[in-house]
């Protein structure tokens, strides 16, 4: 074995696992790695290492944030804040301002006694008015009657929180049909009628195009820090698919090598990876 | 003699170095190609400052170059997310979208930005959101007008929601992608639930059996209401509250994290409900409870009326 060939395989072996080889380079991987004993020993720290690569294991302070409870701490904090703040008062004092603060007018008995109301009511704006009893499991009647027809601003909210966790699915439903695009796409394309030694690639860029459409849908509905990472993700995936738009529709050899370079080095199938583990059976890894 | 030679040699061996250096120079320039590449790099690491410069540095050599589009549309990316320069990034979209409109699907993708930068809750006015949907309304490509009218159910602007909402019915009647036809009757609901297809509710009723007329049935009520609650018992709360038209009992289900949708799943098959034909499931079963599903850490209800 030279050093070169080692070195080819170890490049190799991360699309290998993602069985993102084209057949002829799989090939030749295993008949090195059937003899090579140095190499086979990456291949199965290199398996190990990314069968183990969960979100958990990778991002493992992420798992540990409550994002729900997070998001409802942070509205209540700022609740807080504004009703404590006097009304027309800004947290960022406005420059060359002449007039005194109201507050500061104020005896501080009375001052006191705003605080103490304002307290009141944001604590009345978390936990609900009194007498209302906290709804329990089941007491879906305290949606609405029955019979009465939700008012549109409830509808409303129902929708945007549908569209949320739609956006969620939508999105990681968007990687995962990217990544199986982009494996077709690098490893075995159909040759172009057209010209000899390229690539008819007339499939896969139509099917970036509606890739891509998807993608624009759930524009806005990531912006939470909990969606960050996927949201990140989402995005670097469309310079990928506009990258395969605007290629011929008959792509060369080179072409199609340059592609699963950049898939290789930005390590891409990884990423997606870690999101669709917990999705779907890892029916796709050797 | 040397001595005269001297300047000629001296001449010689400064011509010869100043083209060594030339061809240094002209070779070690980092070509058209080069720069894209690298730009590609910096968008994958969303280092935008680093892709502005790149494209402007590939727009200043090669103003109609073969990368010329791409750079163009990533330097409107990349002024786009810097902050600060949002309204930049809104405006090279826009002159993307006019100079290169050859290039089909990064002006989709030019006019998504557009809508994001104009209508984004940070930008500078809301007239321009409402000018940016007006005119992606008005485009000629149905997705472009389709995603205008899709972003439009979340503006404020009630002078925008008729115009969106028969952009929206329209599409909603020819779209065949699914993802694309529950976003647009999500915005449907959002601008007036009362317009949401009914069709897309329930199918219709099973035509009646042969045989002789039994009288008139009892005019049964079209179930139109679907309410969903998902009650967290370890936190004491809700992890979901729904009140939505039965059309979105589909959605409904497709929104559930994979965990309550096992549950719901398992109980649904004891029940003989089959979720995935859940449309027929509602009118088999009428209004009333339809699932519950009472587990060690949640409460989940679906009820019809």
């Amino acid at each position: 074995m030279t050093p070169f060939g080692c070195g080819r395989a170890r490049r190799a072996m991360p699309l290998r696992y993602y069985a993102a080889l084209p057949t002829a380079d799989r090939e030749w991987l295993d008949r090195h790695l059937a003899a090579c004993p140095a190499c086979v020993s990456d291949w199965e720290a290199l398996r190990l290492a990314l069968d183990a690569a969960i979100p958990s294991t990778v991002f493992p302070m992420e798992a540990e944030v409550d994002w729900d409870r997070q998001a409802r701490d942070t509205v209540a904090r700022a609740r807080t804040a504004a009703a404590a703040a006097p009304e027309g008062d800004s947290a960022v004092p406005l420059p060359g301002a002449a007039r005194r603060p109201y507050v500061t007018l104020a005896p501080a008995a009375a001052r006191w006694a705003a605080l103490a109301a304002a307290a009141l009511v944001a604590v009345l704006l978390v936990t609900g008015w009194p007498g209302r009893r906290a709804p329990g499991p089941g007491d879906v009647s305290s949606l609405q009657g029955p019979g009465d027809q939700p008012t549109a601003e409830s509808v409303r909210e129902s929708a945007a929180l549908i569209e949320t966790r739609l956006a969620r699915r939508g999105a990681t439903r968007y990687l995962t049909d990217s990544r199986v695009l982009l494996l077709n796409l690098v490893q075995a394309p159909a040759r172009c009628r057209k010209a000899d030694g390229e690539f008819d690639i007339t499939f896969e860029k139509e099917k970036s195009r509606e890739l891509l459409r998807r993608k624009n849908l759930h524009e806005g509905n990531l912006d939470t820090l909990r969606d960050r990472r996927l949201s990140d993700l989402v995005g670097q995936m469309e310079s990928l698919l506009i990258q395969v738009t605007s290629l011929g529709d008959c792509a060369s050899a080179r072409q199609l090598h340059e592609l699963r370079e950049e898939i290789e080095t930005r390590q891409i199938l990884l990423r997606i990876d870690l999101f669709t583990r917990e999705m779907q059976e890892k029916t796709h890894v050797v | 003699m040397s001595s005269d030679r001297r300047p000629v040699r001296a001449a010689i061996l400064a011509t010869g170095l100043a083209g060594v250096l030339a061809f240094a120079t002209l070779g070690g320039a980092a070509t058209e190609e080069d720069l894209f590449r690298q730009v590609k790099v910096d968008v994958f690491d969303q280092d935008w400052p680093a892709v502005l410069s790149g494209c402007d540095e590939i727009l200043r050599r090669k103003p109609s170059g073969q990368a010329a589009a791409r750079a163009s549309f990533y330097r409107a990316r990349a002024l786009s997310k810097i902050p600060g320069r949002e309204a930049e990034g809104l405006d090279a979209f826009r002159r993307f979208v006019a100079a290169y409109p050859g290039e089909k699907v990064m002006v989709e993708e030019a006019w998504g930005g557009i809508f994001t930068a104009a209508c984004h809750p940070r930008a500078a006015s809301r007239a321009a959101c409402g000018a940016a949907l007006r005119e992606g309304l008005a485009d000629s490509s149905s997705y472009v007008s389709t995603l205008a009218a899709i972003r439009a159910a979340d503006s404020g602007d009630e002078a925008l929601r008729p115009r969106a909402l028969a952009t929206l019915k329209k599409a909603y009647a020819t779209q065949t992608e699914p993802e694309i036809k529950n976003e647009i009757l999500i915005a449907i609901l959002k601008i007036d639930p009362k317009q949401v297809p009914q069709a897309a509710a329930a199918p219709p009723p099973p035509p009646a059996a042969p045989g002789p007329p039994r009288g008139k049935p009892p005019a049964a009520r079209q179930p139109t209401l679907i309410r969903m609650t998902v009650y967290n018992k370890i936190e004491k709360r809700y992890d979901l509250k729904i009140n939505l038209p039965v059309a979105f009992a589909r959605m409904l289900v497709d929104s559930l994290d994979e965990e309550d949708l096992q549950d719901i799943s398992r109980e649904a098959e004891k029940k003989g409900i089959d979720l995935d034909d859940i449309f027929q499931a509602i009118e088999k079963n009428g209004a009333g409870k339809l699932l519950e599903v009472d587990s060690e850490d949640s409460h989940i209800e679906i009820v019809i009326e």
